[in-house]
């Protein structure tokens, strides 16, 4: 039997076990649309914006671990997919992106809604395809899923002419056998892991740092044991929040730039620090030739590359962070590394700094966002799956939200990408249509993204979006108020925009509160709705975020504004 | 059209990121690079791209047209064709023992090869020529024990200046 | 304050006479910000830097000018890369400047980095990264030329934050290089002579011109051509406009939503002149059996625009103004009696089969819209039925009058680059008409025009559908409609309000007056959402893959 290629492309995207789609047709892709027609078992989620079907489909990858995927026309429908692409490979998240093309006769010949999609996204993307024959295709589309998920995970493109789309291959031959070169030989770290178990019984100043690699890997309960294996305490980048229990005594809160006064203390006064899938991005070193000074440094990473690329490490385990994290421990054979006497000295001086400068904010007459944060928190009992915006709004989120699941923080790390949270939130809620899900955005941000609000209403899509209303671009004016003398250009945004009416005439329900006796009441009404809600929260215009590590400086120089609470 | 390997050269401004856009005019335009070679002129300004690619006889004017809107291309020209001498330069890393030494040095002379490295029990033969001439080479080495083989791509010069264009 | 990197920026933008530019802030943009602060440079902060980046094209299109759009690094270059490449297609001059991590992080995956330059390459007439500030002047001014110069088209400057922040000194005001007097050589001489003689020979010829004409300014020569020698003449869709008095000639735009009378016209044509277009496949459709009888001279400043798609027998390259200014002194008057009846007869059978030229109830109400605005307004049409239906009912009076995103289509184009067309041509008034799906596209440029009070008039003629698609589908997928509904749960009116727009919602089948005049004596922005039923298509079109002579006239039950 004849199978055409929107046929095969199917079929491969079962193999794949693949249920949901996020996409907006075209002209090059319209023969696999009619196909979709056909199908069952696949949902399709038409957006409103092409990059809302990428970030849709990353936030899916992310509360999930499974693969997100898009589909896309040529030319427009496909560079709309760059940033999210971009996106994407910063935080190396798993997701295929299927982009239509113009027939292969017609490739290189500037047709229309044609553009070189390959090329554009070589520099951005883990890998990409482009299918110049139907024999590849059912293969291409696997080996595409492959690469995304395996080893550190990345977009990939496939891009598909329409010609390949229309033609017909026996079922026979579909090819769907996964060509890829035998996979190297790992390489063994037995080695590395017992220097490690030295190195570790030997400090008495141990710091667990944990990124986004502990989550893509899976290796958050594997964590948990080590970190009571050797009585540490756990910071994370902003990538790895989740993967150790927020509420735990012995989490520190997120490390870098904003990240809290305690974790940026004990890892540059620590004597080890264990790295587990981390990159150590320049948020979270800062000047990094005065990154964790005292330390030795044990980084676990699956890719090479991150090795000693920014921070030179002492013991480096290349490997799988769950199966690194098992091997050391099943090294350990079962015994406690350190004692919870040999680091109780250090645990000690770590409740001194959390009690010294703890994460706070004075309350006004006016809304302060982190209140909005801690009463969000509250209500949600921490139980909910937040995506964030970027800017000040996600910095609130990380500090005052406490994640003690994995897969809970959906935030855009890397890129730092404005509009990423609501898209990415639907992502997340068709992934979990029972789970409450709600973006924690800015007033900028929100707007990025906004016709997305449209797509949550259409399926009926409950998610929550609470926006921190400053009337600024919250961040760069935060900047322009500590460096640029307080001024602020092209960073205000008051204007006549009304959320409330705005989200209502898009079929959601819209809240509003202007005064801190009025946020609980909103959020409690707002969560409870079975709808879209947009919650306009009103807020401080000039609050900052503190700790804030001063640019170039070493981690200990941090503005702490006004945290600083008297001595004991 | 008949398709066969046509040698295109490219004189460059040597800047960073000039081999990428070359490389992009190519790949966005749906044809493949076969081999290349880059090396500076006499003028360290630029460089010289040489490059083959299997297209056929439209190809050269067009890619032509194409790269010249390069900012950074200085001339494009064809160098396909019997006005051209082509070569491509061959190392090959065998493993020797004693008793095929002179068996050994026998076709190096026949073949007009050097021999470059010389441990005990492992040579590296250089060889230049023409691409075919070269593959005959090789499949003679092989009756020895190859370990390793890397050839470069094509470089070319007319066989007498001209003032034509490609 | 010294001078930094940030200030040579502003200075050669003020330099070229660049008094608006579109961006949006971000950590890396920071020092140039700032320095904005003291600038007669006009910034205006978009919603979304897609947006930033089709209002400099949209500004570029209305005036001629080079339009320059602002990011930060990252996302913010990310996201100018549909903009650019809408750009590049359509040959619009812009120069998108986007700021870049410092040089020390480069390269080390740092936050918000992006490799922009490569990510552009394939979507760029040029691109630059500035490794030193003293470099800035030369490579702006640079930018600038290449931009304008020749094909236009867009050009990326990346600039490292600390190369923006770096103290330098003021730069030296421009060398003026004497502009070089291009010659016409004997032998261009030569091949125009050979064209002009064949075009005077011929029997049956067509002039087809494209977006070319208008970039150089040559719309008045190629009606003296036209007059002159007497010969019909189509466009492509990115022509349509170059000729604005409808003189008997004129035989509408080809294409595979074109005129039939020019798909039909062109395909008895033995002589065809091509002046400033590509041969795109939306004009010619199935190449093969495009224009069969005719000999082909093409005259394009590109060269790798000729011969790409077809074989030409008379190329020439070369400046369009130049050329043609020594062509029609070579063409001579021929009145050709048997081909202009065959035009005529034809006329009459074809162009008013179906009414409102196939665009239905839409095409009226936008001949309506047309009337109710300045005779000088500029229209800007957005992708699908609604830029179809736009580019066939508006008659186009001025050459830079109708704008639209033709070879990369882009959904989303319409209201920023109405946003860019306004502030670039405040005394004209300006016109988005688009369709549901791309007005959700950059919906976020609502709050912008509202921030700004930029008076542009916004059309979105709803029909709860991705329209186009729907037609296709309709027609040649058995009315297998998959994933084309947008629904009509959002209430577009309440959302421009809620955006500070003042909207208004009527039918199409209702009296447009009252709408009309409130919009057009709106003195602000103003919405008018026009509710159309979603099986008014548009005829006639050509099927996918079949030859431009085989348009239909409906759907074949």
């Amino acid at each position: 039997m004849k199978l055409t290629g929107s046929q095969v492309l199917f079929k491969a995207l079962r193999e794949e076990k693949v249920d949901t789609i996020f996409g907006y047709p075209g002209g090059s892709v319209i023969d696999l649309y009619d196909e979709l027609f056909h199908q069952e078992g696949i949902k399709h989620y038409l957006v409103r914006h092409e990059q809302g079907a990428v970030h849709a489909a990353d936030g899916y990858a992310r509360a999930t671990g499974k693969v997100g995927v898009c589909l896309v026309t040529s030319g427009p429908g496909a560079t709309n997919t760059v940033t999210g692409i971009a996106n994407a490979y910063a935080d190396s998240i798993p997701i295929v992106i299927l982009t239509g093309q113009v027939p292969t006769h017609m490739i290189g010949k500037d047709a229309f809604q044609e553009v070189d999609i390959t090329g554009i996204t070589r520099p951005c993307s883990k890998h990409n395809f482009l299918v110049r024959k139907i024999d590849d295709l059912g293969r291409t589309i696997r080996e595409a899923f492959y690469i995304a998920h395996s080893g550190r995970p990345g977009p990939v493109l496939v891009d598909i002419p329409k010609d390949i789309l229309q033609g017909t291959l026996e079922e026979t031959e579909l090819f769907m056998k996964i060509h890829l070169p035998p996979e190297p030989p790992k390489e063994p770290i037995d080695e590395a892991c017992a220097a490690a178990l030295t190195m570790i019984r030997t400090a008495r100043k141990p710091v667990i740092f944990a990124g986004g690699g502990v989550l893509r890997g899976k290796a958050v309960s594997e964590l948990m044991t080590f970190a009571n294996c050797i009585h540490a305490p756990v910071t994370a980048s902003l990538m790895g929040l989740g993967a150790f229990p927020g509420t735990h005594p012995r989490w520190l809160g997120m490390l870098g730039m904003h990240g809290t006064y305690y974790a940026n203390m004990a890892v540059s006064h620590c004597d080890l620090l264990i790295a587990v899938g981390v990159r150590f991005d320049d948020r979270v070193t800062s000047k990094v030739a005065e990154f964790a000074p005292h330390a030795k440094i044990i980084h676990i990473d699956i890719d090479p590359v991150s090795i000693n690329k920014i921070v030179k490490s002492h013991v480096s385990i290349i490997s799988d962070c769950r199966e690194a994290l098992q091997r050391l421990l099943s090294m350990a054979g079962g015994e406690v590394l350190l004692s919870a006497d040999q680091t109780r000295e250090w645990l000690e001086q770590i409740e001194k700094w959390k009690k010294a400068v703890p994460l706070s904010y004075c309350r006004s007459a006016k809304i302060k966002p982190q209140y909005v944060i801690e009463k969000l928190y509250e209500l949600t009992r921490g139980e909910a799956i937040i995506t964030t915006e970027v800017g000040q709004n996600q910095m609130w989120a990380a500090q005052f939200y406490r994640f003690d699941h994995p897969d809970t923080f959906i935030s855009s790390g890397g890129l730092g990408t404005m509009g990423f949270g609501l898209p990415a939130a639907i992502g997340a809620q068709v992934a979990f249509p029972d789970r409450l899900v709600v973006d924690i955005a800015g007033d900028g941000s929100i707007q990025m993204n906004i016709q997305e609000l449209a797509t949550a209403v259409h399926y009926n899509l409950p998610v929550k979006v609470v926006i921190l209303n400053n009337g600024f671009l919250g961040m760069v004016r935060q900047w322009q108020e500590m460096f640029y003398g307080r001024r602020y250009s092209q960073t205000e945004m008051k204007q006549a925009l009304d959320f409330v009416k705005l989200a209502e005439a898009f079929g959601a329900v819209g809240l509003r509160a202007t005064k801190p006796e009025e946020v609980e009441e909103v959020l409690r009404k707002g969560l409870e709705t079975p709808r879209a809600v947009m919650m306009d929260f009103h807020v401080e215009p000039e609050e900052q975020v503190y700790p804030m590590v001063s640019p170039g400086a070493g981690l200990t120089d941090m503005k702490l504004g006004n945290l600083r609470r008297d001595a004991d | 059209m008949s398709i066969e390997e046509r040698t295109i050269t490219i004189l460059v401004k040597n800047e960073p990121g000039v081999l990428s856009r070359v490389a992009g005019v190519f790949s966005g335009r749906g044809y493949n690079i076969k081999t290349l070679c880059v090396a500076e002129t006499t003028n360290p300004e630029i460089s010289r791209i040489t490059l083959t690619s299997n297209a056929d006889a439209d190809f050269t004017e067009k890619i032509k047209k194409q790269l010249d809107k390069l900012v950074d291309v200085v001339d494009v020209l064809d160098y396909t064709g019997e006005r051209f001498l082509k070569r491509e330069m061959m190392l090959i890393g065998l493993r020797i023992t004693p008793d095929r030494y002179a068996e050994l040095l026998q076709a190096v002379n026949t073949f007009g090869c050097r021999i470059i490295g010389m441990q005990p029990d492992y040579y590296i033969i250089e060889t230049s020529g023409r691409r075919s001439e070269n593959d005959a080479v090789f499949k003679y080495f092989q009756t020895f024990d190859v370990e390793m083989m890397n050839r470069t791509g094509s470089i070319a010069l007319p066989r007498h200046p001209q003032k034509d264009s490609a | 304050m010294e001078t930094i990197g940030a200030d040579i920026v502003l200075q050669i933008l003020q330099e070229e006479g660049v008094e608006a530019i579109f961006g949006y802030p971000g950590g890396n943009s920071l020092p140039l910000h700032d320095r904005l602060l003291g600038s007669p440079i006009r910034h205006y902060l978009t919603r979304h830097e897609q947006a930033a980046a089709h209002a400099a094209d949209g500004y570029a299109r209305a005036t001629g000018r080079v339009g320059v759009c602002l990011s930060t690094s990252g996302p913010g270059a990310t996201n100018l890369v549909t903009g650019i490449a809408t750009a590049h297609m359509d040959s619009s001059p812009i120069v998108a400047l986007t700021c870049q991590v410092n040089t020390s992080l480069m390269g080390r995956d740092a936050f918000q980095e992006t490799d922009i330059i490569g990510i552009t390459l394939p979507i760029t007439k040029h691109s630059y990264l500035v490794h030193d500030v003293n470099n800035l002047a030369t490579i702006l001014r640079q930018s600038f030329k290449l931009a304008r110069s020749g094909r236009p088209g867009p050009v990326l400057v990346d600039m490292p934050r600390d190369i923006l922040a770096a103290r330098c000194e003021r730069a030296a005001p421009r060398q003026e290089a004497p502009e070089a007097t291009v010659e016409q050589s004997p032998s261009d001489r030569q091949q125009l002579e050979k064209i002009a003689r064949a075009l005077n020979q011929s029997e049956r010829p067509v002039i087809i011109m494209g977006g070319g004409v208008k970039l150089s300014n040559s719309c008045d020569l190629m009606l003296g051509l036209i007059e002159k020698g007497g010969i019909p003449f189509t466009t492509t869709m990115m022509g349509v406009g170059s000729i604005t008095s409808g003189n008997g000639y004129d035989l509408g735009f080809i294409g595979t939503h074109g005129n039939q009378l020019a798909n039909s016209i062109v395909h008895q044509s033995d002589f065809i002149l091509a002046v400033g277009m590509r041969f795109s496949d939306r004009s010619t459709s199935l190449i093969d059996e495009f224009a069969p009888l005719a000999t082909i001279a093409q005259i394009d400043i590109d060269p790798t625009s000729i011969g790409k798609n077809v074989k030409v027998a008379f190329p020439f390259v070369g400046e369009i103004r130049e050329t043609i200014s020594a062509l029609v002194k070579l063409v001579e008057r021929k009145e050709r009696t048997p081909w202009m009846e065959r035009i005529q007869q034809e006329r009459e059978t074809t162009d008013n089969c179906l009414p409102y030229k196939g665009c239905g109830k839409a095409g009226h109400f936008i001949s309506l819209v047309q009337d109710a605005m300045p005779r000088e307004t500029i229209a800007i049409s957005d992708v699908g039925l609604n830029q179809i239906w736009t580019m066939r009912t508006w008659k186009a009076r001025t050459p830079r009058s109708l704008i639209t995103s033709g070879g990369m289509g882009t959904m989303g184009f319409s209201v920023p680059a109405a946003m860019g067309a306004k502030i670039g041509a405040p005394d004209r008034s300006v016109v988005a008409i688009c369709g549901d799906g791309g007005f959700y596209m950059n919906i976020q440029e609502l709050a912008t025009i509202s921030y700004y009070n930029i008076p542009v008039k916004i059309i979105v003629l709803n029909n709860g559908h991705l329209g186009m698609v729907r037609q296709l589908q309709d027609l040649f997928y058995e009315s297998r409609f998959s994933t084309v509904d947008l629904g009509t749960h959002v209430d577009l009116v309440t959302v421009a309000k809620g955006f500070g727009i003042p909207a208004r919602r009527i039918s199409v089948d209702d009296s447009p007056e009252a709408a009309l005049a409130a919009m057009a004596g709106a003195e602000g922005p103003y919405m008018l959402e026009v509710m159309v039923d979603p099986n008014d298509y548009v005829f006639p079109i050509i099927p996918p893959g079949h030859p431009n002579i085989s348009m239909i006239h409906g759907k074949i039950c």
